[in-house]
């Protein structure tokens, strides 16, 4: 029983995921791909506090790991965002394919 | 009166994380395919909301709460100022996915086969772990001002130059 549901959430967190990586590749906005890009964040988060419950561990590193990780994705979001905006000033577009300025 | 025996057998942990499962994974798609993406961002606003009702499940209600603090509570916010700031360019009326659909749907369902077999035939055995005295929150304290003292300042120097960096990069002046 424990296995299913250790099993469970490996499988709900790898779905995540890759639903996450399907926004990365098919969103033409930049704002789109950054949410895209805090689903697989928290799918990985999911994933450490399970191996947390479910593996005995030590010490309570399943729960240090994705504090940290939670930490680096909102400076993330913050410089990503600044980013899109200073983007938006230069070309009044935040769509992705307009941004080919380093195209070859 | 088998499937009696066998529902009786499963926890009610286990039950409450599917229903969460199945929000977190229908607020997920909603927001790589809904169009408007005001309404993306608030349904990333539910995806998060049940992936801390998930970690309160998993005993790990400290994270559960630095997720509400920190993502609903921060980072949603921001998207939205991102998203409103920006409302010239986000019509309804503008296509919001490029041609690639089939192709990444190609690939996803490749990569989860691919991982699906990888996790199902790892071996890992999953016990549940008795909760620790006092709860999880006593350790996770203890190791961060211990043993990861160092990430600690590190991640805190990060956060400063992101937020450094951030107001840098917005906040020149036109010339």
């Amino acid at each position: 029983m424990n296995n299913l549901y250790f099993y469970t959430i490996l499988i709900v967190s790898l779905v995540l995921f890759l639903i996450g990586i399907y926004g990365v590749l098919t969103r033409r906005n930049a704002i789109g791909i950054l949410m895209s890009i805090e689903i697989m964040f928290n799918s990985a988060n999911i994933n450490l506090v399970a191996f947390n419950k479910f593996l005995h561990l030590e010490a309570s590193i399943g729960i240090i790991f994705p504090i940290f990780i939670i930490t680096l994705a909102a400076a993330e979001t913050a410089v990503g965002l600044a980013l899109i905006l200073s983007i938006y000033r230069k070309l009044k577009s935040v769509y992705v394919e307009k941004m080919d300025l380093l195209k070859w | 009166m088998d499937l009696l025996s066998i529902i009786s057998k499963v926890p009610v942990t286990y039950l409450i994380f599917l229903v969460f499962a199945v929000i977190a994974i229908a607020a997920a798609f909603l927001v790589v395919s809904v169009k408007s993406v005001m309404h993306a961002a608030l349904f990333l606003a539910v995806f998060l909301l049940s992936v801390a009702a998930m970690f309160f499940i998993f005993d790990a209600d400290f994270l559960g709460i630095v997720q509400i603090l920190l993502y609903v509570g921060g980072v949603i916010v921001l998207i939205l100022f991102a998203v409103m700031l920006t409302a010239r360019v986000q019509s309804h009326l503008l296509q919001q996915t490029n041609e690639q659909k089939f192709m990444a749907m190609f690939v996803c369902g490749l990569l989860f086969i691919m991982l699906s077999y990888v996790i199902l035939t790892s071996g890992l055995q999953g016990f549940e772990k008795s909760v620790l005295q006092g709860g999880v929150t006593r350790d996770v304290g203890r190791l961060l001002l211990t043993v990861y003292v160092l990430p600690f300042e590190v991640a805190s120097v990060v956060l400063l130059a992101a937020l450094i960096g951030a107001m840098a990069i917005v906040g020149k002046k036109d010339e």
